[in-house]
Formats: structure tokens, C-alpha cells, sequence
């Protein structure tokens, strides 16, 4: 950067600059104007900040459009989630268009097959061998690796698709996908609500009255806090058996902790404040300063922080599913579509590759999003209190 | 950035090369393997765990050994800890001679003391260990060994009363209660319960009041006296034995060294195996279908029939005592499809005797060869595959439906529980969910109900509103009287698992009892008895479990066959290069 | 100050109090299995219940839970896992390989982590800033389990440059090292992630404060000024993120160490509930919240000296 002297004439090169160098500013806002709702004003300033983050917008329509799919899906396959063919179990994803450039045509190399059971039709149907991929001998025995299409060795009809392949019980996992997003989706949008909710009161209990009711809360909180959370949810589970219900529970019991403490804290930061002394003074009751008063100002953080826990809860779903504490089957969610994946992903790739991509898109555009949002409210971006 | 990037692949280039060199070593003859948990302790007298049985036989000695005959076509006892073979002395005696030349790994003598004092303690009132049944009442009983072990404070019977006496420092005594032949009361002493102990480190590891001991909890509180001896023990992580230059009959094994990986996961074991750096492998339900033509591939029927135990006293739901609703569900059973597709290639089986039962009988006949038990086979095959008949299952619940006064157009929800961690029983849940509605045109429905952290029978302790509930009990006894296998739905059976109980089956149960030492008859009365147990639905029959095995190319089985109750012979296997 | 201490410590305590109170009572009033088995006969079962004191109420039981710890200082011998063990036995033969990966774990992601960090926010919305940024967002966003399993399949099974399992008992060190490598890199992509996440942040906005202004002012270049003021400014709040990583050493992963096979602390507490051992739960549950609640008093103590004005308790 360079300093000029305002009493000094310019220096040539900047006198001379061209016109086209000028750009004219535009004010994209006005000021506040005296007597305005300040808290309108706030969120319209957040929304235009988030709308310039390019991260956020795109991820913003990511959500949406998952959300849609997992509305939509289910319903278009033209099977249910729970339809069962037990004679195609395992079948490859097959998409029509796609198969005539060989992704995704329902081809699957078997290994180990002798070589002579090739010619038999019951095991091969007609026009189910396409290549022989490997010839060697195990304990003297021809043996072979072969391409086949695995639609027509489970002789199933010309004509049927599923895209994403099929499962143990030869249910579609396309469908299933959808379905376990739909499924995981609900859970972590009911957690989330109801930790926001007992968090935001446990937190202003705590934060405005102070003293002793904090101390004995916020060492409450502590105790749940020190225990391990991951037990405390298998604990539930087991106590409450599997299902929705009990997942939905079990992230509620120490998921609420963390929106409490920030509540406490926006409590401390604002209760001293003049403006509420004054309400007190004016002998305004306890709830309504809670709730009128003081809680307005926590909202910004406490939906940036609620967008934040989203993914953590399809996370914590999706894990407790991982070691085998999931919802009730036959209802699926992300995280027992990965589970099952992961027990055959030597095997078929393709049942873990659909749910981890799943997974991990849904998770990458939650924290990009919510990120964004957390920038744009972030109050000290604007200062305080606007 | 580059400077870090190529430093990094110099330190992975340098690591390769220690690898390559590390894993050069040859010479040696190491048979690896695996386990999917860790012994929980390396005491055979207080574990159930199938774990501790490899442990136990590498590293342990016994009375006797089951050892593979020379041309591998099956098996014969021979004396471990015992000079000879059991010398009968009369009906219910056996003197049981010992070697003289037996000792601990760290060279202290085995003689009758160790033996009388390793199953003082396995049958010790106030230790109460777990496998002490598999001294007192197994293949034989010993003389108030039950009661002795029973008795807890009260001292009613003394060790002495008991059938295990010492007669000389190198003669062990064994009295029982009834007569048995020479090859049940070696098969007795094979069993890993039956392992001495060392009693210095036994005695040391014990509690005040006599009550616990730490034996074998670790390395340290444990001595080897067999074959191998313990190299080191990393818990949850590998078991590695090395040749005990002690052991007294060395030119049976062949190994130099025995590695025992801990994989829980089936996916890491399937890479190793592909990797070559397995000498054996289990498929399990997901990764059979590759394996299934594979040349290597070996299989056996094995002890285990898995079937459904129906409740039948659950106060929610009106059809649970009646026995045509236990038929009507017996016939909808597609078992077929249930063994071959959601099992992995098991067997379909509409009955219960086991494939294995009565291998150890003196003949070698099992029931289910045998014109008794195909008898069975036969009858539950004419109503429909494996006992699959729609039709009748249709018409034995109407006449349920008619039987327990309920309107034809009620709908029953069945509450089927199992463990969580049940992937084959949850796809098999999830099938019948599909099947049953179609079925029995929408009058049963399927609702799952899981659990985790407890067995089955704590589950059903919590709570009665179950009404199917998978289940897989052995009985290792029924491979010499295939009757027993019924034995846990006995009234006088503590933790019954169906809450039924009928007095025509127990009556023929006790029939089977009495003509237990006439084989024939024996099968016979065991017909009857299955005949019954089928008509009346005890349980619902499923799958007959097929056990499948992998060995690899570079391991030399020491027999021909898979010998029932001697298996593979692994231990006597010799390494090929 | 001292007295804020020693108030915290005495909070904890209590707290350590409750939470082995709450965890008795949660676990030991789910169902007990000891047994499986159904061949070990009713009869013994009853025995050995009685033994451990199961038929007694549960006011008695608890009053032996204490005894055992106050006057023993024993918290508890597990049943199942490892039958006749107390449990620091236990954690010895656990903690070595947990606290072994972990340990090169963080000497990978601590200064990883603040090289991408401070890298990121000093070339703020350059290419490299969004590459790394989207490389932490896509580190902290999929789950480890799909990091680990990817890893595995693609880096042991489709090209095998690695070993499939952690290897405990190589001949040598180097060969155990490479055995480490892959359960390593799973476990420091988070870690390294939240490092240079939370540094990022915390540097930017130290570099645009008024006092970088003034050191630029005073003459110092850009890069002293970052070195001297911003580097030091922004490395105190990350000692926040860095102390649970180090408490936490003894933590282990559920998922990665059983999918590569580690004898670590990972899947134990699990296992212990899953196989019903609730006197091995209970002590595990005690160790796990003795650790986590010494990490709060940590930063805490840290935060109390950085800004007295959070102390819990105060009125503000």
C-alpha cells in the first residue's frame, strides 16, 4: 500500500488514468433508518451475505434437491422398499441407456467357478456367459473366472432395471436409498428440533437466573456430558429397543448439552445489558424477559448451530446403524443400507458405493451450507446488535 | 511441499524394503490361522467360549488325545497324559495308568496328584466353574461328581465319595455312575474341560474364601504341558505357539510354529485368504457365493439345526395355545428358499435330529440314515418340500382361527424377536414379513421386535409378548443319542425356551432313556419321539446348518474326509512348500 | 485464581461421583446375562449369580459397588470379557496400542494441521485456500467409517501397497510402522481437518484486526508481523481444540480399530455392553468420564486464565 499526501499534487500516472478504470459505487443498502425493526433488517442483511457465498447457495440446492429425491424416489421406481425377488438377490445395477456403453449393464465377474458347470444350463442359462476373464487349476481342477450377465444367470425377466442393483432379498436399492434418506433425513430434522428446544430453555433457566440454579445445572449437564456419548445412546437403545423412537431418543439425551451451553452463555452476554435492566426495573415478569427479551438476540447462532447438528445427527444415525444398532427393519436408513454394504463390499462395491455417496454428499452440503450460514449471522461481521 | 512429498515417499520406499526383508524369513513351518474373539482366559475349567478350545488343545494335556488313524479315514484315542488306553477293572472301574515321562512345560512332573487335583478343582463346590458338567455328566458320569460339585457350603458329599481317586503316583482311578465303554470314557477325557492345571499357579491366582481363581486370566498365570507351548499372547490381537521341546510325543505334530490372528472383520479375512496369507477359511452367508465351486471348498453337516421357538403362552395374542396355529406356521416355512438363498447354501431340514446325531454311537449310524429317520424325512416331504405346503398352512389356521372362537376376519400380528446382530435371521424375518401376509391371505402378519446386550434368555425373562424367536441349541451329547437333542424342552430343563409343555413328549422322552444302551431300539423310540415333537409342533424346524471350510493348497490335511467329532485334523496337518 | 482451581477440581469430583452413581444404576437395571450357554446348567448359573450378589436388591448391590471402590479401590472384575481381571488389567493390556496409533496420529495432524491452517488463511481465497478448504470440509464431513473402509478396499484389496491388518508383533519396528500406516491416515484426516478449520478462522480474522495494522505500521513486514503477532494470537484458542486430542489419546476408534484388526480401547466399552458384562461397563464408563471430565477441567483452567469472565458460577 502507498501513502500519497493529499497537499501534494497527484503523480502523473494517477492523473492520467483512463475513464474506463472509474467504476461507480453503489451503495447495495442503505443505512438503518431510525425507528426500523432492527431484527428485520438483520435477516435480510444475513440472507443477502448468504446468497453471496456460492459454497452455501449450491449446497442450499443439493439439499433441496436430496430432499426431494427422497420425496419423489420411492414412489416412481415402480418398487416398494420392501418388495423382495429372493431369486435376484445381489444383482449389479443395470441402467437402461447407460448399459450400451458398458457402466453399469448388470455384468458381474464370478470367481472360482469349475470350469466344466459352464456348459450346464442350469447353472449358466443360454447366453448368460459373456467372457471367460481367467483359466488356472486349483487342486487340480479347472477353474475359471468368468463375465457374466448376472440378470440372465438369475434368469431374470428382459426388460427389468435396477439402477443402483439389489440386495440380500433382491430388493431394489434405489428405492431403498431413497427411502433410508427419507428415513435418516426425519430423524436428524425431529432430533434436532427437540434438542434445540429443551436446550434453548435448559440454557435460559440456567443462564438468567444465575447463582445456584446455574451451578447445579450447568454441573447437571455436566455429569451427562462426562459420560461417554456414544454409550448413552446404545444404552437407550438397548433399553428402548431399536426403532425410530428410541434412535430419535437416544439423540436427545445428551444432544440438547451443547445448544444449552451456547444459550447460557448468549444469556450472560446480554442480561447485564441496559435495556433489560430497564425491563426489570419496569417489573417485566422473568418469562417474558426470557422470551422477549433477552432469547431474540440467541437466534442467529441457534440456527447456525441447529444446521450444524444436522449432519452430526445423520452421522450419529448412520454410525449406530454401522455397529448394528439401527432402526427397525425392514425400514431402511443410510446407515443400515452402509452397514449391509460393508459386510459385502468384497463382494458387490456397488451396495456400499451408493449409500457412501449418499452419506457423503449429504454431509459435505449440510456443513458448507451451514458454514455459510454461520457467516452470514455471525453478528461480528456486522457489530453488535446492528 | 515437494520436499515433504518426497521425503514421505522415501520413508515408504524404506519401509517396503524392511517389509520385503522382514517377511523373507523361510525355513520354518507355520500353519496360520484365525479366530473371530479372543479367549476371554486361557482357563478351560471356567470359560464356555468355543475360543478356548484351540488354545486348550495346542497347549494343553489331557488324559487322552483324539488322533487321526494312518490312512486318515478316521480317528483313534491315544494316551496323552495316560501310558495306555482305560483298564477296565469292573462294571463302573477304570484304571487309567499315567506316563511317567509327562511334564509342565517349565519341566515340573504331571503325575496322579496333577490329575486328582485338576479335577478336584474343576468340580469344586465353591468355584463353581462353568464346564464342570463336562467332567461330572457328559459322555459318562462320574460317581457323585454332580452332587459333590452341587452342594455348595454344606459339604453333604466328600471328594472322597467322589469316582477320581488316585492309586499310585502314576495310576488315576475313575469310578462312574452306570456302565460305559472304553471309547466314551476316553472321549470324556479329551474333552478341553478336562485339561489339568497346574496347581502352584492355580492355588496362587485364588481368592480368600476360595472362590474365584485368576488362573490363566494371563500369560503369566498359565502353564502349557501340550504339543505347543505359548510364544506370546497379545489379547484381541494374535495367539502364537512355538514347539514344546518337553512334550513327549512330538513325531505327531508337524508344525514349527502356530499363528492365530484375532479378525473380526469377515472382510479382512477374505483378503488375507486371497492374499495367501491364510491356510484356512470360513465363508460365512455373504461371502460363500464366491467360494461356492471353489475345488478347495470342503463341507459337513454340522450339530446345529436352526429353528423358531414359538411362544406359546403370550397373553396378547389369542392363537398362541393352540396347536394348529403352531402347525399352521410349521407348514408355512418356505425353508427351501430360507436355507439355499438367506443362509448361504445350508439345508433345507422340516425336523430336528441333526445331521451328526448318533456318529459316536458304537455302530457310527446316524438317525437321520437310518430307516427311522428317513422314515421322517419321508413323511415331512410328502406334505411338501422340506414340509412347505401353503394349502395346509391355510387350513390349520382356520381351524385355529375356529379353535380359539376368533372372527375370520381378525388379523394376528406376530412379534418375532431376535439379536440385533442376527443378519441371517433378520433376512429371514424380513422375508417371512413378505411372505406371511400372502400366505395366509393377510390373517398373519410379521412385526420385528430386536434386542441387544442380553441372550435370548434374558429377553424372554423381561418379557412374554414375543411369540416366535429364532433359536440354535446344540446338544453335543445327541451325537451318541440323538434323542437328547430335545433335552432343553423338558419341563425339568431350567431355562425352557417356549414356555410348552407336554406330557406325551416327556413321556417318550424317558422311554428313549431307558433303552439308551440298545442303539436300535433307541433310533426307533427316537422316531416316535420326533414324530411327536413334529405333530405337535414344539418348534419350528428350519435350517439344517451345513459348516463349509477352505484349506489352502500349501496345508497337508492329515485325513481324507471330514470325520463327525474329530473335524479336520488341522492340528496334525503338516506344511507343504 | 487458585481458589477457582481448586473449586473446579472439587466440582469434578462430585460430578465424577454422580456420573459413577448414574451409570450404576442406568446399567446394572438392564437385563444381566451372564450365561449363553446353554449346556452350563441351570443349576450353576444360579450359583454363580448368587455369588456375585445379582438376587440382592439393587440398594445392597450398590452398596457393595462403593465399598469396593472406597475401601478397595476396586471398580469392578469383569464377568465376561475377560472373566477374573479387574479392570486397570485390562486397560494395560488395551491402552499400549490405542495410545501407540494415536500418538503418531497427532504428531502427523498437529503440525499438518497448522501448516494447511496458516497456508489457508494466508493465501485467503487463492486456489489454495479453496483447495484446502474443501479438502477440510470433505475430511470433517464423511464419516470415518467410509474413509476407512474406502482405504481398505481400495489400498489392501484392489491394489495391496498395504497390509490388511495392523501388525503388533512384526519382527521388526519398521514392519509394525507400515502396518500402521493405513489405521494412521484414517484416523488423522479429521483431526488434521478441525486443526486447520479452527486455525483458518482464527488467523483470518487475527490478520485483519486493528493491531496487525499497527505492527505493519510500526514497519515490520508482512511476514513478521504474521509470525510474531498473528501466529501467537491465533495458537492459544487452538490449544483448545489441540488439549481434548491429547487427553483423548487413550480414546480409541470403534470402527477403525476393529476394521483393521487393532487390540486397542476402541471396541471395548462396546463389546462389554453387547456381551452384557455390566461390572466391566460400569468401571469403563467411570474411566472414559474420569478422562473426558479431566479434559473440561483443562480448558477450562485454560479458559478461566484467558478470560475470567466465564467462569461457571459468576454472576456476570
Amino acid at each position: 500500500m502507498k501513502i500519497y499526501d493529499i497537499h501534494q499534487p497527484l503523480p502523473e500516472e494517477l492523473s492520467q488514468l483512463p475513464d474506463e478504470k472509474f467504476q461507480v459505487q453503489v451503495r447495495e443498502h442503505g443505512f438503518d433508518e431510525i425507528g426500523k425493526s432492527n431484527s428485520a433488517g438483520f435477516y435480510r442483511d444475513a440472507l443477502r451475505r448468504l446468497k453471496q457465498n456460492k459454497a452455501s447457495v449450491i449446497s442450499f440446492w443439493i439439499i433441496l434437491t436430496i430432499i426431494l429425491l427422497a420425496i419423489i424416489v420411492p414412489n416412481v421406481t415402480g418398487y416398494t422398499y420392501t418388495q423382495q425377488n429372493v431369486s435376484g438377490k445381489n444383482l449389479p445395477p443395470k441402467i437402461p441407456g447407460l448399459e450400451r456403453i458398458g457402466i453399469a449393464d448388470g455384468t458381474m465377474v464370478l470367481t472360482n467357478r469349475k470350469k466344466d458347470s459352464l456348459s450346464n444350463p442350469k447353472r449358466f442359462p443360454e447366453g448368460s456367459v459373456l467372457a471367460v476373464v481367467k483359466e488356472y487349476k486349483a487342486n487340480k481342477v479347472d477353474v475359471v473366472d468368468v463375465k457374466v450377465d448376472y440378470y440372465k444367470y438369475c434368469k431374470i425377466d428382459e426388460g427389468e432395471y435396477h439402477w443402483f442393483g439389489t440386495d440380500y432379498l433382491g430388493r431394489d436399492i434405489l428405492t431403498r436409498l431413497f427411502m433410508g434418506a427419507r428415513v435418516s433425513l426425519l430423524i436428524a430434522f425431529i432430533s434436532v428440533i427437540t434438542n434445540v428446544v429443551i436446550g434453548v430453555i435448559y440454557g435460559s433457566v440456567a443462564g438468567y437466573y444465575g447463582g445456584k440454579v446455574d451451578m447445579f445445572l450447568t454441573h447437571f449437564a455436566e455429569v451427562l456430558d462426562g459420560l461417554p456419548y456414544i454409550v448413552v445412546t446404545i444404552l437407550f437403545m438397548l433399553l428402548f429397543g431399536s426403532g425410530m423412537f428410541s434412535i430419535i431418543l437416544a439423540l436427545t439425551v445428551t444432544g440438547w448439552i451443547g445448544t444449552a451451553r451456547l444459550t447460557r452463555a448468549q444469556f450472560y452476554r446480554f442480561k447485564g445489558r441496559e435495556y433489560v435492566l430497564a425491563a426489570r426495573t419496569l417489573g417485566v415478569p422473568d418469562r417474558k424477559l426470557i422470551f422477549r427479551h433477552i432469547l431474540p438476540n440467541s437466534i442467529g447462532p441457534l440456527i447456525t448451530r441447529a444446521m450444524i447438528a444436522i449432519p452430526g445427527a445423520i452421522f450419529s444415525e448412520s454410525f449406530l446403524a454401522y455397529i448394528g444398532l439401527g432402526i427397525k427393519p425392514p425400514e431402511p436408513s443410510i446407515g443400515t443400507l452402509l452397514s449391509v454394504g460393508q459386510s459385502v463390499l468384497l463382494q458387490y462395491p456397488y451396495q456400499t458405493l451408493f449409500p457412501a455417496v449418499l452419506i457423503s454428499v449429504l454431509m459435505v452440503a449440510f456443513n458448507l451450507f451451514s458454514n455459510g450460514l454461520r457467516d452470514a449471522m455471525d453478528p461480528t461481521l456486522r457489530g453488535e446488535e446492528g | 511441499m515437494k520436499k515433504l512429498t518426497s521425503l514421505f515417499l522415501a520413508l515408504l520406499l524404506v519401509l517396503t524394503c524392511v517389509q520385503v526383508m522382514a517377511s523373507a524369513e523361510g525355513g520354518a513351518k507355520v500353519y496360520r490361522s484365525y479366530m473371530g474373539t479372543d479367549c476371554p482366559t486361557l482357563n478351560a475349567q471356567n470359560s464356555v467360549q468355543t475360543s478356548l478350545d484351540t488354545p486348550t488343545s495346542y497347549c494343553g494335556a489331557f488324559l487322552y488325545r483324539a488322533v487321526p488313524d494312518e490312512d486318515g479315514g478316521n480317528f483313534h484315542y491315544v494316551g496323552d497324559i495316560a501310558a495306555e488306553l482305560p483298564v477296565q477293572v469292573d462294571a463302573v472301574t477304570w484304571n487309567i495308568p499315567l506316563r511317567k515321562e509327562a511334564c509342565w512345560a517349565n519341566g515340573d512332573p504331571i503325575n496322579a496328584d496333577t490329575v486328582v487335583y485338576s479335577f478336584k478343582m474343576l468340580l469344586d463346590p465353591l468355584l463353581v466353574n462353568q464346564m464342570a458338567d463336562f467332567l461330572a455328566d457328559y459322555n459318562i458320569k462320574v460317581l457323585n461328581a454332580k452332587a459333590y460339585n452341587q452342594q455348595g457350603t454344606e459339604n453333604t458329599v466328600a471328594w472322597e465319595d467322589v469316582g477320581v481317586k488316585k492309586i499310585d503316583d502314576y495310576t488315576v482311578q475313575i469310578i462312574t455312575d452306570g456302565e460305559y465303554t472304553q471309547t466314551q470314557v476316553c472321549s470324556q477325557f479329551t474333552n478341553r474341560a478336562t485339561a489339568v492345571v497346574y496347581e502352584p499357579l492355580y492355588e496362587a491366582g485364588m481368592n480368600e474364601d476360595r472362590t474365584m481363581t485368576t488362573y490363566g486370566s494371563t500369560l503369566d498365570q498359565y502353564m502349557c504341558a501340550g504339543p505347543y507351548k505359548f510364544d506370546s499372547w497379545v489379547f484381541d490381537h494374535a495367539q502364537t505357539y512355538v514347539r514344546n521341546e518337553k512334550y513327549w510325543m512330538p513325531e505327531l505334530y508337524h508344525y514349527d510354529t502356530v499363528e492365530i490372528r484375532i479378525i473380526p472383520e469377515m472382510n479382512a479375512r477374505v483378503e488375507l485368504w486371497e492374499q495367501g496369507m491364510l491356510d484356512d477359511l470360513s465363508p460365512d452367508a455373504n461371502t460363500i457365493e464366491t467360494y461356492i465351486d471353489d475345488p478347495r471348498m470342503v463341507e459337513y453337516s454340522s450339530l446345529t439345526i436352526f429353528h423358531i421357538d414359538v411362544n406359546c403362552a403370550n397373553p396378547a395374542n389369542p392363537l398362541s395355545s393352540s396347536v394348529n396355529y403352531r402347525r399352521a406356521l410349521y407348514y408355512a416355512m418356505n425353508r427351501e428358499v430360507i436355507a439355499e438363498s438367506i443362509f448361504g447354501y445350508q439345508e433345507p431340514a422340516g425336523w430336528y435330529v441333526n445331521g451328526q446325531a448318533g456318529l459316536l454311537s458304537e455302530s457310527g449310524l446316524t438317525y437321520r440314515e437310518s430307516e427311522y429317520g428317513k422314515a421322517v424325512v419321508d413323511k415331512v416331504n410328502s406334505w411338501g418340500p422340506a414340509g412347505y405346503s401353503p394349502e395346509l398352512a391355510r387350513e390349520y389356521l382356520a381351524k385355529a382361527y375356529e379353535e380359539c372362537n376368533l372372527p375370520a376376519d381378525t388379523v394376528v400380528t406376530l412379534h418375532m424377536a431376535f439379536d440385533e446382530s442376527d443378519t441371517a435371521w433378520k433376512a429371514t424375518a424380513e422375508y417371512l414379513m413378505e411372505e406371511f401376509p400372502v400366505i395366509f391371505e393377510g390373517k398373519l402378519a410379521i412385526t420385528i421386535d430386536t434386542y441387544a446386550g442380553i441372550s435370548t434368555t434374558e429377553y424372554k425373562k423381561t418379557t412374554d409378548s414375543w411369540d416366535l424367536s429364532p433359536n440354535d441349541w446344540t446338544r453335543g451329547a445327541s451325537r451318541t443319542y440323538p434323542y437328547t437333542c430335545f433335552y432343553y424342552y423338558l419341563e425339568s430343563y431350567g431355562s425352557h425356551p417356549n414356555n410348552y409343555f407336554d406330557a406325551e413328549f416327556e413321556a417318550q422322552y424317558a422311554v428313549c432313556e431307558s433303552v439308551k444302551d440298545d442303539y436300535e431300539a433307541m433310533l426307533k423310540e427316537t422316531q416316535k419321539l420326533e414324530e411327536i415333537y413334529i405333530d405337535k409342533v414344539i418348534h419350528i424346524p428350519m435350517v439344517q446348518a451345513v459348516s463349509y471350510q477352505m484349506f489352502s493348497d500349501r496345508l497337508v490335511l492329515p485325513v481324507t474326509t471330514y470325520i463327525p467329532g474329530f473335524g479336520w485334523g488341522t492340528m496334525f496337518g503338516d506344511i507343504a512348500e | 485464581m487458585f481458589k477457582y482451581i481448586l473449586g473446579r477440581i472439587g466440582a469434578m469430583l462430585l460430578t465424577l461421583f454422580l456420573v459413577m452413581t448414574l451409570s450404576f444404576w442406568i446399567i446394572r437395571l438392564m437385563p444381566m446375562s451372564i450365561f449363553e450357554n446353554p449346556e452350563v446348567s441351570p443349576e450353576i448359573q444360579k450359583k454363580l449369580e448368587d455369588r456375585m450378589h445379582l438376587h440382592e436388591p439393587m440398594a445392597v448391590q450398590y452398596f457393595y459397588f462403593i465399598e469396593g471402590i472406597a475401601v478397595r479401590g476396586d471398580f469392578g472384575t469383569s464377568v465376561k470379557i475377560r472373566p477374573g481381571l479387574d479392570v486397570f488389567e485390562i486397560l494395560s493390556t488395551r491402552i499400549p496400542a490405542t495410545v501407540v496409533l494415536n500418538a503418531f496420529s497427532l504428531i502427523l495432524s498437529i503440525p499438518l494441521g497448522i501448516l494447511f491452517g496458516s497456508w489457508a488463511a494466508l493465501k485467503r481465497n487463492k486456489w489454495a485456500d479453496n483447495i484446502i478448504s474443501f479438502w477440510i470440509v470433505i475430511c470433517i464431513s464423511v464419516p470415518s467409517f467410509v474413509f476407512a473402509s474406502l482405504l481398505q478396499y481400495f489400498l489392501t484389496f484392489v491394489w495391496p501397497l498395504f497390509p490388511t491388518l495392523y501388525n503388533a508383533q512384526a519382527s521388526n519396528f519398521g514392519a509394525q510402522l507400515y502396518s500402521m500406516i493405513l489405521p494412521i491416515i484414517a484416523l488423522s484426516l479429521n483431526p488434521i481437518a478441525s486443526i486447520a478449520r479452527y486455525l483458518r478462522g482464527e488467523l483470518i480474522e487475527t490478520l485483519s484486526s486493528d493491531f496487525m495494522l499497527l505492527a505493519r505500521t510500526k514497519g515490520l513486514t508482512q511476514g513478521e508481523a504474521t509470525m510474531k503477532h498473528a501466529f501467537r494470537n491465533s495458537l492459544v484458542p487452538i490449544a483448545n481444540t489441540i488439549i481434548p486430542m491429547i487427553t483423548g489419546i487413550m480414546g480409541g476408534s470403534l470402527v477403525i480399530e476393529k476394521m483393521f484388526a487393532v487390540n486397542g480401547m476402541g471396541g471395548l466399552l462396546i463389546d462389554s455392553i453387547l456381551a452384557g458384562d455390566h461390572f466391566l461397563t460400569v468401571a469403563l464408563l467411570i474411566f472414559y468420564s474420569a478422562i473426558s471430565l479431566f479434559t473440561i477441567l483443562v480448558v477450562d483452567i485454560s479458559y478461566g486464565i484467558i478470560d475470567p469472565r466465564i467462569r461457571v458460577g459468576g454472576r456476570a
